[in-house]
């Protein structure tokens, strides 16, 4: 009984070690700064985002306060430490009401970037959304 | 029992943290080799076409595509030097100001010319044809030397049907190239059936440089016996196995320098010191992003064969940056034994001198405050840049002897079909 469960353990503590949980591009969300927004967004077809290897991403926004919908969506993404960003446009297209597809995104080196979502509403506000992500 | 359950997971983890950390190793070692198959280009129908390749092929070695016939695609990629040239900075019909790079496995790289400034390798190859540095001719000239040799004339209209009527010097005079007044002279359809058999000589010589790939390495044969099992290491000497180690690790190498061609295919700026300090220093990407954006020969323009493809959308969404502003593209770092000298001006003559810089990076010429900051000094020991210097003679290797001369007639092929 107590091995298994302490097998169990090391396993769990082996797998959150070696990051099997949480890998960018399988599906995300987070909210706007101002907390107006949830954006929510995965690589099509869901798997984890590689360095240098072209992706598509499939972004949904919610209004989480007037259930308005969003004017615009932008997408960008840089690494701070290196101080630049993508070497392409990322180009949003509207998808629904509340969802976007872009296309030809390329992080082209491993490390840290920031993905930025700015969401503009109908009163041309912009609320950013942003979230880190590690390719190794 | 609770005590040797205990036990039994700490010795798991000790053991699983080392195997952990070969595993990795192996891992990395395995996104680096072997090199796959050249990414297909859509663009370029006659990409994968051996006797395209042939022809290709036959348009590298010939000088008579230069204007004064003394110089080919050959003279600065020398098959004996690994395609590049041996020289600091490329010497056609006039000195440049760009080393000339191995064409080994360019077929991989998504922007060709170190500031890329085309975007496939069949629109490269036209560039040196009419540039007065490097060959000097013009697209009419080039497509007169086909039409007026029976080899040459019999393959091209075999693969691509009929030239246009060149021996008639006053519709196609000499020298004509656009910019020209004689090319400005030419009715427009003579313009277009000249560029449209121009074109098709760049497909051609692509089909050919699809072809030459990097060859098997040391270090290739290493990585293919891990997945055999025997992991063996008398395939690479140990130097270049702790030297593996560095460049994958510490050394922060392959920040830039990753997956089968040893490069992220895209552009940055090390501020190097510039080969002559006196010299306007080169804007790299800076320029070729404007000229890609002007070029004659786009992956998504008329003489594409795929103006809708992937590839084609890809090249278009290129973006340009303040970052971008004297950066260039990270070179393949496969036969970087035999491509001496290195980095872009030639700057610097061995690959010791090239590890020295990125040691201390002392010289380093900061032009402006846009520029990206990855790369920090090594300081590593003497031995610790011997042992990173033979990895990167491990990763040299050979392409196929066939490939690496002017084609005979009994080259296992076809032989061309008699001039009509
Ligand atoms: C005078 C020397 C010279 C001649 C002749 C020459 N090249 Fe080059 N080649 C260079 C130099 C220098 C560069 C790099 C220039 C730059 O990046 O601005 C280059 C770049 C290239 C590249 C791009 C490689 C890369 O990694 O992006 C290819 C492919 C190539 N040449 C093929 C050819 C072909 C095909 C011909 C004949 C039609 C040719 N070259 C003729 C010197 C030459
Ligand atoms: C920031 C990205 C980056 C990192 C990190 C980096 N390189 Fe480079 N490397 C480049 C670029 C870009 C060039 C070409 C620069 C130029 O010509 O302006 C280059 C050139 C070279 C060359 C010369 C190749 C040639 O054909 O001229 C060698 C060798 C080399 N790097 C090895 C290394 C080693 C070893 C390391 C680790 C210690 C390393 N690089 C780290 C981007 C990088």
């Amino acid at each position: 009984m107590r091995l298994s469960t302490l097998c169990m353990f090391t396993l769990i503590t082996l797998l959150l070690a070696s990051g099997c949980a949480q890998r960018p591009g399988i599906k995300d969300s987070t909210t706007t700064e101002d907390g107006r927004f949830r954006v929510t967004w995965w690589q099509t077809p869901p798997r984890p985002i590689e360095a240098n290897s072209y992706f598509e991403l499939f972004v949904e926004v919610e209004d989480l306060t007037d259930d308005e919908e969003p004017y615009d969506l932008r997408f960008d993404a840089t690494m701070p430490a290196h101080r630049h960003g993508m070497n392409m446009v990322a180009s949003p297209t509207r998808f629904t009401r509340d969802s976007w597809v872009v296309r030809d995104l390329l992080l082209h080196m491993p490390g840290e970037w920031v993905m930025t979502f700015d969401v503009t509403d109908q009163n041309g506000v912009l609320h950013r959304a942003s979230e880190t992500v590690i390719l190794d | 029992m609770c005590m040797i359950a205990a036990m039994t997971v700490c010795l798991t983890l000790a053991a699983s943290q080392t195997s952990d950390a070969a595993d990795r190793l192996h891992a990395m070692a395995k996104s680096l080799s072997p090199v796959p198959p050249p990414p297909t280009n859509p663009t370029n129908a006659f990409a994968l076409s051996p006797a395209a390749a042939l022809f290709g092929q036959r348009l590298f070695f010939d000088p008579g595509l230069s204007r004064a016939g003394d110089v080919s695609c050959s003279t600065c990629h020398d098959p004996t030097l690994a395609f590049a040239d041996g020289k600091q900075v490329a010497e056609g019909l006039n000195t440049g100001t760009i080393n000339s790079p191995t064409i080994l496995g360019a077929a991989h790289h998504r922007w060709l010319f170190l500031d890329g400034r085309a975007d496939t390798l069949w629109s490269q190859a036209l560039g040196p044809i009419e540039n007065d540095l490097e060959m000097g001719s013009s697209r009419t000239d080039a497509v007169r030397h086909i039409a007026g040799n029976e080899i040459l004339r019999a393959e091209y209209t075999a693969l691509f049907g009929p030239l246009p009527d060149v021996e008639n010097l006053d519709r196609f005079p000499v020298n004509a190239r656009p910019g020209r007044p004689q090319w400005e002279a030419m009715g427009t359809e003579d313009q277009h059936a000249i560029t449209s058999a121009f074109v098709n000589l760049g497909k051609a010589i692509e089909a050919y440089e699809r072809l030459l790939q990097p060859g098997h390495s040391d270090f290739d044969r290493w990585v293919a016996s891990i997945d055999a099992g025997t992991s063996s290491t008398e395939l690479m000497s140990p130097a270049a196995h702790r030297g593996f180690g560095l460049f994958a690790g510490d050394a922060g190498c392959r920040q830039c320098h990753f997956g089968p061609m040893f490069s992220d295919l895209e552009f940055h700026d090390l501020a190097l010191p510039p080969r002559d300090p006196a010299a306007a220093p080169l804007p790299g990407r800076g320029a070729g992003y404007e000229l890609l954006r002007k070029r004659e020969f786009a992956a998504d323009g008329i003489w594409s064969a795929a103006p809708g493809s992937t590839k084609a959308r890809r090249a278009a969404g290129a973006r340009i940056g303040p970052e971008h502003w004297g950066s260039f593209r990270t070179p393949s770092l496969r036969n970087v034994a035999k491509t001496g000298p290195y980095m872009h001006a030639g700057q610097f003559e061995t690959l010791s001198e090239v590890l020295a810089f990125y040691n201390t990076l002392d010289g380093q010429v900061r032009r402006h405050h846009h520029a990206e900051s990855v790369l920090q000094p090594l300081n590593f020991t003497p031995d610790q840049l011997a042992d990173l210097e033979a990895f990167l003679k491990a990763l040299s290797g050979d392409p196929p002897a066939i490939l690496l001369r002017k084609p005979r007639r009994s080259n296992g092929t076809e032989p061309p079909k008699s001039a009509e």
